[in-house]
């Protein structure tokens, strides 16, 4: 958009000078920009431009393997586009998104079949997202089939071994979906995705529809997983506590941009950006800590492109006057963590009043 | 509800006290709903009694199917045909209602309901100022143009910026928190004296979601109404109720003012509920209730937790549980300290691992 990317793409990329994660990223996202526009039949009549929304502004992000990253953010935020842009179920209009290297957003059909085989994504909605004709076990067993990764022989013993892997009894494979509740359906969901040996899970909300009991046992099952098979996970969540345990890394985002990345730990008890902090003070159980939002009556005002200074700056609590007028740089913090804020980054007092260790003091 | 002396853990008045002393202004007393099918009879609620003072939240906290929402719908009279009230009675500021009619006929001005998802309790056609003066002109007999008024007043109220201007629009032109207010708006209309929440805030955004719990509380400020949240988010629950109602397969297992849950839970399952409950600040991963809750069809005698409980004895599945009048906990074998239940919980582990 401005000045903003060429800064950001250094920075956002963890493992600046730390010794851990010297190994290649899996997953380097550079620049990442999509606008959607909305255009009704009045506005294409009128011939008007319709309503446009700006889903990823410069979102630049690195994944190291094996880590467990966690997306954040409300509604709108663009955390469920950056996700599908990885598997290019949405086509980003700039940027990168290298791959062990290659760029998905250019590759061969061919190539994207195979990227697609080793990225998987499960979805919110476990009862929208399998087909209820088709039995369990075929469902299950289906993407190893068509990757060639099991012959018709194997397919059996391979079913058997990742009905196991989820947790879940071989008798369930000659069942219909209607037959399951929802975290058996999650259940078959992640099996599936496991079918096809990917490299890289994406969990789309995937527990946010579940009972909290059934939830506390799903986010074992992938802590089991990832552990068991080395996968790198990528967690898409609005909520703050269940990615906290599961992620070590959490990437917050607001309006298409990334506000605040960095270890989960770290951001949580000292958030150095005020959307980050309005999350944690907004999250039910924390009772000392009020709201940090300015009035709950506030309406968000609507997203719109070329609006200068900080996306969150109406909604603030620590606003200043600077807000206003420019976009906030990335700021690096410590190595991997960063923030795009004006205020908190500068004012380490306000930062730790902000975080979770602030709910023991009354606000 | 009085011929059942026997196997009472604690046992009270026929008043219903509340926790507070102050009178109630809702009572629920022995309420039983049934849902009458091809496979026999489901009890969804079994024995339910609570009550909420004036002023006061009442949380009920359980997983799905736990009889949450059928409890809250039979309160105003909206039980989904086949099921019915079969026993009990509902006390509404000091009157007693017997059938689901009665309660019917007490709604919107007595007692008022608001939903999950706005999206689809709201019509699609219609604008919410319509929507909205409906409501003051059917119940109160308000004219058009006061009923206009007073609703561009109201929307006002909820916080929805310039009401004038978005008593036009439609439903879909709102954000989800927007529709909740305005389901809201519309609840409060003829000023009930208990509102009813049913997961009002599960499908917002946690932002929006402490904006719409924070006007319910300053309307309840304004106006003494109770209200009764359905949730299955403990930290809803503790955040925003005074009181809780813990229900497991249609019993109440636990009630008990927010402090006493949170610093002592009691009861196995609410234990389980509250160690399965994400933690912002924990170092762990959130613990499993094993298993699922039962199927109301197929419902065993006895304590109907005993399948997953970590502390299951021997006398379990001998418990009457509909005999018992709970004031705090259902299970008859935790002590009052709560200490005993963890001494049994220990011991009844090995001897699982010892007789498997």
């Amino acid at each position: 958009m401005n000045e903003v990317p060429q800064t950001s793409q250094s920075v956002f990329t963890p493992a600046s000078g730390e010794g851990e994660q010297q190994e290649a990223p899996v997953l380097k996202i550079e620049g990442l920009r999509k606008e959607f526009a909305k255009r009704s039949l009045a506005d294409l009549l009128a011939k008007r431009d319709g309503v446009r929304t700006l889903a990823l502004d410069d979102v630049s992000l690195s994944i190291a393997p094996r880590e467990a990253l966690a997306l954040v953010g409300e509604s709108g935020s663009g955390k469920t586009t950056l996700a599908r842009s990885l598997v290019r179920l949405v086509d980003p209009d700039a940027g990168s998104i290298e791959f062990h290297g290659s760029d998905i957003l250019k590759c061969s059909r061919g190539d994207l079949s195979s990227i697609r085989r080793r990225i998987q994504l499960i979805y919110q909605d476990p009862y929208s997202s399998l087909n209820s004709a088709i039995k369990i076990g075929d469902a299950i067993i289906e993407p190893a089939l068509v990757h060639h990764l099991v012959d018709k022989a194997g397919a059996a013993s391979r079913l058997e071994e990742l009905l196991g892997h989820v947790g879940l009894g071989p008798t369930l494979a000659r069942r219909y979906p209607r037959a399951l509740s929802g975290g058996q359906r999650q259940r078959v969901a992640i099996a599936r995705a496991l079918a096809a040996e990917p490299e890289i899970l994406i969990a789309d909300e995937a527990v946010s529809a579940l009972d909290v009991s059934v939830q506390a046992q799903v986010i074992r099952l992938f802590a089991r997983l990832r552990a068991e098979l080395g996968l790198t996970l990528i967690f898409v969540s609005h909520q703050l506590a269940t990615v906290a345990q599961l992620c070590e890394r959490v990437a917050i985002m607001y309006r298409g941009q990334l506000v605040e990345l960095g270890p989960t730990a770290e951001v949580f008890a000292r958030p150095r950006h005020g959307y980050t902090a309005a999350l944690i003070g907004a999250h039910p159980g924390g009772r000392r800590l009020r709201a940090r939002m300015n009035g709950a009556a506030a309406p968000s005002p609507a997203p719109s492109l070329q609006k200068p200074g900080c996306p969150f700056q109406h909604r603030c609590a620590f606003a200043a006057e600077i807000c206003a007028h420019e976009t906030p740089p990335p700021v690096l913090i410590a190595p991997g963590h960063v923030a795009r804020c004006h205020v908190l980054p500068h004012d380490l007092d306000l930062a730790a009043s902000a975080g979770v260790r602030g709910r023991d003091t009354p606000a | 509800m009085s011929e059942m002396p026997h196997m009472q853990t604690e046992t009270t008045s026929t008043d219903l006290p509340t926790a507070t002393g102050e009178a109630p202004i809702l009572a629920v007393e022995g309420l039983r709903v049934e849902f009458s099918s091809d496979q026999g009879v489901v009890r969804a609620a079994t024995n339910v009694r609570f009550s909420v003072p004036h002023g006061r939240t009442l949380g009920i906290v359980g997983e799905s199917g736990c009889g949450k929402s059928v409890t809250l719908r039979a309160l105003c009279g909206l039980v989904p045909e086949p099921g019915r009230i079969v026993a009990g009675t509902v006390e509404v500021e000091g009157v007693r209602y017997h059938s689901g009619k009665e309660l019917a006929s007490l709604r919107g001005e007595k007692l008022s309901m608001i939903f999950q998802d706005p999206a689809s309790s709201l019509n699609p056609v219609h604008t919410i100022g319509a929507q909205v003066s409906e409501v003051l002109r059917v119940k109160l007999g308000h004219s058009r143009r006061v009923a206009r008024a007073e609703a561009i007043d109201l929307l006002g109220h909820v916080g929805i910026p310039e009401p004038a201007r978005r008593m036009a629009a439609y439903p879909h032109e709102l954000s989800g928190g927007m529709r909740q207010r305005v389901m809201i708006a519309m609840a409060i209309a003829c000023r009930p004296r208990v509102l009813l929440a049913d997961e009002p805030t599960t499908a917002l955004d946690v932002t929006t979601q402490e904006q719409i719990l924070k006007l319910l509380l300053r309307l309840q400020d304004e106006s003494g109404m109770a209200i009764v949240l359905v949730t299955h988010d403990l930290g809803v629950i503790e955040e925003f109720c005074d009181e809780v109602a813990v229900m497991y397969a249609g019993y109440v297992v636990e009630r008990g003012s927010i402090e006493e849950l949170v610093s002592s839970p009691k009861h196995p399952y609410t234990r389980g509920l509250m160690a399965a409950m994400p933690q912002i600040d924990a170092k762990s991963l959130p613990e499993v209730i094993v298993g699922q809750p039962p199927d109301l069809a197929t419902l065993l005698p006895g304590c109907p937790y005993a399948p997953r409980c970590p502390q299951v004895r021997e006398e379990c599945p001998q418990v009457d549980m509909e005999a018992m009048t709970v004031t705090r906990c259902a299970c008859p074998f935790v002590g009052p300290s709560g200490e005993e239940a963890a001494i049994l919980g220990v011991a009844s582990r090995e001897d699982e691992k010892a007789g498997l």
